[in-house]
């Protein structure tokens, strides 16, 4: 039976070479948008939520910026009569409660549950632009967006941008988060080499190809209910 | 081709056909089997002399002259393809699928002729041969025992067009290949070994999908096909020849919708022999030889080593809990009870075990992947000859499968088990209704399998690349236990309308019945041979596949996809030794199954075509083997009816190969080369990407279907054999480079975590193979 035998294809990996200096998703080496937020990201019925979004440059520069554009990619009315998105302060305004009460009933979904809007969004910055998707919970207000992270760098708070020196490795980690399989971590630099980039903790080797100068760090947090947070700092490589 | 041994040669006979007459006339009962002659004599006696024909003037005797002959089987009067008579010249030729030849000769020239599986024979030149008058050749099987000529072959499929049977020595020596016998296959025009997703197992021809064609041993399918490093399961010393049907192929064949390769494992021969090769990869040894006067045994067992040197080439992070290794055996006994009856029994196994951890530097957790399967395969096969042209050919197959498979959280296991058989009863009559050698078959087959099934894996669409996976895409889960029952039965009529016009027609029957479906396929094919040297072959046909390819068997609903072949091909000899064959063929497909849209699900909703043209062109001396193959082909699908058409994931405009291969005067060395040029596969290109805020990833937006294609590929192998002869024994080694300059293939694309960056993903450089075979 064919069907049995479809394991050949994963085993190319040991009769195949894959080039691997693509950039990889801790590299701050082009210009991207790092996370969105709506804060906060569930709203009830007439609340509002700002929507912001974290972008780096192409040299790693972060920045928070506002959308050019934000839409709900819909034409149901039902949907649509659940929210609204108001151009130049990009402010979220959930519907009264029997709209999103009819939306929760024609997506059938509980009436304990938050009806999920996704949100398309625009940023425009250094003259690029890139889309994104943000998802909006509407009738339910128990949500919330994680505190913003407190860096620290080898057990010390991150405050002034510390210098480092090449062929060391330093430890990041946040004083107000640790470990929790409920939360995704997700670390980024401009420079060096970045391990346990997904963890609570990465840790950051200074080698020597690092570019000498002003580099940027950033890690995002986000919770299962759509929240999300971040923290960014400098640092100087010697 | 087979092995010139002097203490096996016999000349049976040879016969110049006392009133001459085409090929076609001669084929009459012979009556009952009688031993052969001790002594060269003309065993061709017992034919009964054709209608008269036309009596021709005889050529002119010049110095140099063409010979025409047929080279039959002594008691099957079957054709011996593939057979090699060899002038003392060098000149040489190959028999076609009809056991013609033709070979420039000289006055009282001493041709020697040599086929896999018989005897060597020993001809004169002075026996003329024409166009209308062949001389006919008679070969007595190897496996002659108790002074009984035993048959050992039953009647060799028609061939069709694009078709090409490969013996063992030419598998074993195209250079690239490392003499593995499925690598060997790709010197066929529009064949290739598919790699990446999409892949899996199996062979593409002419542009089709790899489920649509199947592998066959002695009449049964091979549940794997290649070891890692692509090496097939089946050492290339293990098998007696393998026939390559592109298209367009015969009723006793289903459950195919694009081509056959059957293979024929070796038989034992009637003296000890033995090989053993070593090469980086594996080690084989391959043995054979008779227990008793009527009981002959082969038997093969190779084992890689991969996993002694892989340790140290795989990155640091990357932990081997068992290296990959794999290891195959091919066990074949020869038994005839009677000399009516031939009987065989072969047990093929193979197992595959790879088991690995790595550990993720950025999530800091451990992927675990392994891989273990294996098969064992016991096939039972008898073939009877009757009085009066009668034929049974009679074979049965227990198979029993384990596949476990988990890479992360997602897994497969399963078990399978089968009891399978065939029939096929064949008549032939010297004349019927007019008609003149006249054959007629039929035969049933039944397949039942028992399968266990336990999987959670990532919804695949195995008929295409569409766009990026991702791993949030949805998942299969199953697990049960099912019955997969096939069931085919078939028949046909082969017969002359004149000496030279000749038709088939059949019809088939499948029936699929987890998916309740009835399947009735027609087909025919028509013979126009004006000369021996050159024929004209339509044919037409409809073939299904069954909905058992990978997660089509969790939708009992499904039909069978189906296809409607038309091929056209001219086969034209050339001088001594030379051989061109050109075909055309346009091949529709209907009933594909595709993921519906809407539903999520899969449907017969697709459709596809592929039209091409084929020249297989070669030329054999005594030193010098010389092949181009060249295939231009369009392969198309589309989701729906009415959907637009795009190239099909394994559609190949163009597939050159050269090869060529040079035998010293002493036979001591050999240098071969190939080159190979392919364009590359389609590949859907990914226009740009939306960031996901909530997953913190990016879904990836796609171009249109395979509107792109990977770097064409190109390559030159080279290959050196050496030879030294013993006494009692001969050893040989080889050097062979695949892709000396170092021009990797492209196999698929891979982008970065944003899709704004693109990358290859390309097959090694280059890999040398050495290996050192012996023999007794």
């Amino acid at each position: 039976m064919k069907s049995l035998t479809l394991i050949a294809a994963t085993l190319l990996m040991f009769s195949a070479t894959a080039c691997t200096d693509l950039s990889q998703s801790w590299e701050l080496d082009h210009a991207r948008v790092i996370a969105v937020r709506v804060d906060p990201p569930s709203l009830a019925p007439g609340q509002q939520g700002k929507i912001t979004a974290l972008v780096v440059s192409d040299d790693g520069t972060p920045s928070e910026i506002s959308p050019a554009i934000a839409i709900v990619p819909t034409e149901d009315p039902v949907v649509n009569a659940a929210i609204k998105i108001e151009l130049g302060t990009w402010q979220v305004t959930a519907g009264d409660a029997n709209a999103i009460a009819a939306a929760r009933a024609a997506a059938q979904v509980p009436a304990d549950k938050p009806f999920q809007v996704q949100i398309g969004a625009r940023f425009a910055w250094d003259g690029i632009t890139r889309d994104a998707a943000k998802t909006v919970g509407l009738g339910d207000s128990t949500a919330s967006n994680p505190p913003t992270p407190v860096l620290t760098i080898d057990g010390a708070p991150l405050t002034t941008p510390p210098t480092l020196e090449r062929g060391k490795k330093y430890q990041f980690a946040m004083s107000n988060f640790a470990a929790d399989p409920m939360l995704a971590f997700h670390w980024a630099v401009s420079t060096g080499l970045l391990t346990k980039s997904e963890t609570a903790g990465a840790e950051l080797e200074i080698d020597a190809t690092s570019i000498a100068g002003p580099a940027h760090l950033l890690v995002t947090v986000r919770n299962p209910t759509g929240g999300v947070s971040w923290a960014t700092a400098k640092f100087v490589v010697q | 081709m087979g092995k010139a041994r002097a203490s096996l040669v016999s000349i049976v006979g040879i016969a110049l056909s006392a009133s001459g007459g085409h090929l076609a006339a001669a084929q009459g009962d012979p009556g009952p089997v009688a031993p052969p002659a001790p002594t060269a004599a003309p065993v061709d006696s017992a034919t009964p002399p054709p209608a008269p024909a036309p009596a021709p003037a005889p050529p002119a005797r010049a110095l140099t002259h063409s010979l025409h002959g047929v080279v039959r089987d002594a008691k099957s009067k079957a054709p011996v393809v593939g057979a090699v008579i060899t002038a003392p010249s060098g000149a040489s030729a190959i028999t076609e699928g009809d056991g013609t030849f033709v070979i420039a000769v000289t006055d009282d020239d001493t041709l020697l002729v040599d086929a896999e599986g018989f005897d060597q024979v020993a001809i004169t030149s002075a026996l003329e041969g024409t166009t209308d008058h062949p001389l006919i050749v008679t070969l007595t099987s190897l496996a002659t025992v108790g002074g009984e000529v035993v048959e050992v072959k039953a009647r060799p499929p028609t061939p069709v067009s694009g078709g090409v049977t490969l013996s063992r020595t030419e598998l074993a020596t195209i250079p690239g290949t490392g003499g593995d016998l499925l690598a060997g296959l790709t010197v066929m025009p529009g064949v290739s070994i598919p790699q990446g997703r999409g892949g899996g197992q199996g062979i593409v021809i002419r542009g089709s999908a790899p489920q649509d064609s199947r592998f066959l041993l002695d009449g049964f399918d091979i549940p794997q096909l290649y070891h890692l490093f692509n090496r097939s399961i089946i050492p290339t010393q293990a098998v007696a020849n393998l026939q390559f049907q592109p298209g367009a192929f015969d009723v006793k064949y289903g459950r195919a919708s694009s081509g056959i390769i059957a293979i024929t494992s070796r038989g034992g021969n009637d003296k000890l022999e033995a090989v053993t090769e070593i090469s980086i990869i594996d080690a084989y040894a391959v043995a054979s030889g008779p227990i008793s006067k009527k009981l002959r045994m082969l038997a093969s067992f190779r084992r890689s080593y991969v996993d002694t040197w892989l340790p140290s080439v795989l990155p640091k992070e990357v932990g081997l809990v068992a290296a990959p290794r794999f290891y195959d055996g091919l066990l074949r006994f020869d038994y005839d009870p009677t000399s009516r009856w031939h009987t065989a029994l072969t047990i093929i196994g193979s197992d595959d075990l790879t088991k690995l951890i790595s550990n993720d530097k950025q999530t800091d957790k451990e992927f675990a992947f392994s891989a273990d399967t294996g098969f064992l395969r016991g096939i039972a096969s008898g073939y009877w000859r009757g009085p009066n042209k009668l034929t049974l050919d009679l074979g049965a197959s227990v198979l029993t499968q384990a596949v476990s498979f988990t890479a992360g959280d997602q897994f497969l296991k399963s078990t399978l088990f089968s009891i399978s058989a065939r029939g096929e009863l064949t008549k032939e009559l010297a004349t019927f209704a007019g008609l003149r050698d006249v054959v007629f078959r039929t035969g049933v087959e039944i397949d039942p399998k028992r399968a266990k099934l336990a999987l959670e894996l990532i919804q695949s669409d195995s008929r295409s690349q569409q766009g990026f996976m991702m791993d949030q895409s949805p998942r299969n889960s199953f697990n049960g236990t099912f019955w997969l029952p096939d069931f085919g039965a078939w028949a046909n009529m082969e017969a002359g309308l004149s000496p030279t016009l000749r038709f088939s027609t059949g019809v088939r029957v499948d029936e699929f019945v987890r998916n309740r479906a009835y399947e009735v396929q027609p087909r025919g094919d028509l013979t126009w041979r004006p000369t021996s040297t050159f024929k004209l072959r339509f044919a037409a046909g409809r073939y299904t596949r069954p909905p058992e390819f990978r997660d089509e068997l969790l939708n009992v609903k499904l039909g069978p996809e189906s296809a409607t072949q038309l091929a056209l091909g001219g086969e034209k000899k050339i001088g001594s030794g030379g051989n061109v064959q050109l075909t055309f063929y346009d091949t529709e497909r209907t009933g594909l199954i595709f993921r519906n849209a809407q539903t999520g699900q899969y449907a017969n909703q697709g459709r596809g075509r592929t039209i091409g043209a084929e020249v297989l062109s070669t030329y054999q001396n005594k030193q010098w083997f010389a092949w181009l193959a060249y295939s231009l082909s369009k392969s198309t699908r589309r989701s729906t009816a009415a959907g637009p058409n795009y190239p099909f994931d394994f559609d190949q405009t163009h597939d050159l190969v050269v090869a060529t291969t040079y035998k010293t005067r002493d036979g001591r060395w050999q240098f071969g080369g190939r080159f190979n040029y392919s364009t590359g596969k389609p590949a859907t290109p990914i226009i740009g990407a939306v960031f996901d805020s909530d997953g913190d990833r990016y879904i990836p937006i796609n171009g249109e279907i395979n509107s792109t294609r990977v770097r064409a590929a190109h390559q030159l192998d080279l290959r050196v054999d050496r030879i030294w002869k013993f006494k009692t024994w001969a050893l040989s080694a080889f050097l062979d480079i695949n892709n000396a300059y170092m021009n990797p293939a492209v196999i698929q694309y891979q982008y970065n975590f944003d899709f704004t960056q693109r990358a290859s993903i390309e097959n090694i450089p280059i890999l040398p193979s050495i290996g050192i075979k012996g023999e007794l």
